[in-house]
């Protein structure tokens, strides 16, 4: 992992910038984040504060690695992002050194203001990021135990934490919703679904994952909204005052019921079965909507046709046996890493999740950035990690 | 991502004796990409152990080796006292945090921190370490750490 530590103050940044300038804030979702410098939550933290001091941020992009100059280009030239991009004046690049380098060659047109000074490699632990393998200009020394980055930061003369950590943006917009009878406050046109979570009210959800668009597939979500016509998908519509929602009631829960079981009937889960070790993680967000729901068996026909594991990729294994086609993984490709890797392939029944032309995944241009894996809710998509024994060597799978 | 060098196979083996039981941990991400780690080179190295004498016991392919929860799943036998790290110098600092009492064998020297293009198979070295910066801007091609006849990645380092 690259370890990196900022290398401007917030005035420093500001005074790069223009307030005349149209802001694209970007930021790598890989080691700077683990650094705490970069990410969702930090971008959207920098983008209100600079709001507030009055500069114009149109746009923040979020991509899964930016040390990959490929993925930058294909970033700029989709065509859902191209006119906020090439509208921008300015680039500011929440990445490592390697990563800004890659914007700054994909964005020569504009200025592009990166934001950390690499200082070398590391790890991670529950405690934080460590610097282990530093450049010899911070004058520190290779160590097992690692440099914290406070350390790093104060011998440097950096900053230690992302921009900005004590100031507490003011909440734009708030107004009076209803969720269940009880009165709440949400922003003018924020997602329905985080607003109701936000305030403490649980909505299940597959196809939904904060960060990525909501396509209101899976159907879990399905809410009750005073004078909507019909049931909506939570995750697909906006607050606006004076909202009244119901979130839990009978009749939801039997739909969602249904319709989970729809989803449980399209393959063999087995979840009160499927990897010990993930029941006690929870890391399958499936089998702990199955839980939720104290699903024992399904009250549909199960097909139990087996399809093939894919495990050509060297770092992903596919296993479209566990897929609920909610299609998390289609939309982290193409909007966390900007590859439209993966679709759709087939139809009705026999839809599966494609990489490429529907080819062994090692052969589809995959960059294996781990996007995709990381937004599956099943054990679909799980990082290929493996423990081998015997004479024969043979693999045997772990899960995380 | 980091670029690392196989340390030679003899450096390795002056570390190992053959009363000790072997487990093999490698890294799935840079080392592969670097081509000094990796499922098959894994099994390579295991398998020349092996072959000379010595006891190597199992291995595990993690992601990745320096986050501490993917070294987690790295679950030794009550056997083993040495663990090879085919991964870098925060790879292999890391097994060494998380197993203190044994022996941590390292089988790599870092060399920078890459830049990378799948599509073309190569990566480029935009920051060298002391040791090594002869190699700053030099490019690679992934998997085998070939060096690439003319520029591939356009990019200024």
């Amino acid at each position: 992992m690259i370890i990196s530590v900022r290398s401007l103050s917030y005035d420093d940044l500001k005074g790069a910038l223009s307030k005349e300038d149209r802001v694209v804030l970007w930021s790598c979702d890989s080691c700077i984040k683990a650094c705490g410098l970069g990410g969702a939550e930090k971008m959207s933290h920098l983008r209100k504060i600079l709001d507030e001091d009055g500069y114009n941020v149109t746009a923040t992009e979020l991509i899964s690695v930016s040390c990959h100059p490929g993925l930058i280009q294909e970033r700029r030239l989709n065509e859902d992002k191209r006119d906020a991009l090439e509208d921008a004046t300015a680039v500011v690049v929440l990445a490592c050194e390697d990563g800004y380098r890659c914007v700054k060659s994909v964005f020569d047109d504009k200025t592009v203001v990166g934001t950390a000074e690499t200082v070398g490699a590391g790890g991670m632990t529950k405690n934080g990021a460590l610097l282990t393998t530093p450049f010899a200009s911070t004058g520190l020394q290779n160590k097992p135990e690692g440099h914290t980055l406070k350390e790093v930061a104060e011998k440097l003369g950096l900053y230690p934490t992302f921009f900005e950590p004590d100031r507490k943006p003011q909440p734009r917009d708030q107004v009076e919703i209803t969720v269940d009878g009880k009165k709440c406050t949400a922003e003018e046109g924020e997602n329905l679904l985080d607003a109701c979570e936000k305030n403490g009210f649980k909505i299940p959800h597959l196809c939904y994952r904060k960060g990525l668009s909501a396509p209101g597939a899976c159907r879990l979500c399905l809410v009750k909204i005073e004078g909507a016509r019909g049931l909506v998908p939570a995750c697909r519509e906006a607050v606006s005052a004076g909202m009244e929602v119901i979130t839990d009631d009978e009749e939801l829960r039997y739909l969602r019921r249904a319709n989970l079981e729809f989803l449980l009937s399209a393959h063999e889960h087995n979840c009160l079965l499927c990897g010990e070790t993930r029941i006690a993680r929870g890391t399958c967000e499936l089998q702990t909507l199955v839980r939720d729901f104290g699903i024992e068996e399904v009250s549909y026909p199960v097909n139990k046709e087996t399809l093939p594991i894919d495990d050509s990729h060297p770092v992903i294994v596919k296993d479209p046996n566990k897929c609920v086609l909610c299609g998390r993984c289609v939309r982290a490709c193409s909007e966390l890493a900007g590859k439209h890797n993966l679709g759709f392939g087939q139809r009705g029944k026999e839809t599966v999740i494609a990489a490429g032309l529907n080819q062994p995944w090692d052969e589809s241009a995959c960059a294996g950035c781990l996007a995709c894996v990381v937004a599956c809710p099943t054990g679909a998509l799980t990082e290929k990690i493996l423990h081998f024994e015997g004479k024969d060597w043979k693999p045997k799978k772990i899960y995380l | 991502m980091v670029l690392t060098e196989s340390l030679p196979y003899e450096a390795i083996t002056e570390q190992l004796s053959k009363d000790d039981t072997i487990s093999i941990v490698s890294c799935n991400n840079c080392v592969r990409v670097a081509g000094t780690g990796g499922e098959v080179k894994m099994k390579e190295l295991a398998s020349r152990l092996r072959e000379e004498g010595y006891r190597v016991e199992d291995g595990f392919l993690i992601t990745k080796a320096c986050p501490q929860p993917y070294m987690g799943a790295v679950k030794l036998g009550p056997r083993v006292d040495t663990v090879v790290v085919l991964a870098c110098y925060a790879g292999w600092s890391n097994a060494k945090r998380r197993f203190p009492g044994l022996k941590v064998v390292a089988t790599t020297e870092d060399i920078g921190l890459l830049i990378t293009d799948t599509e073309k198979g190569v990566v480029k070295v935009a920051k060298a370490f002391d040791k090594y910066k002869d190699r700053l801007g030099k490019e690679f091609e992934i998997g085998t750490g070939k060096p690439m006849p003319s520029e591939q990645i356009q990019v200024e380092v």
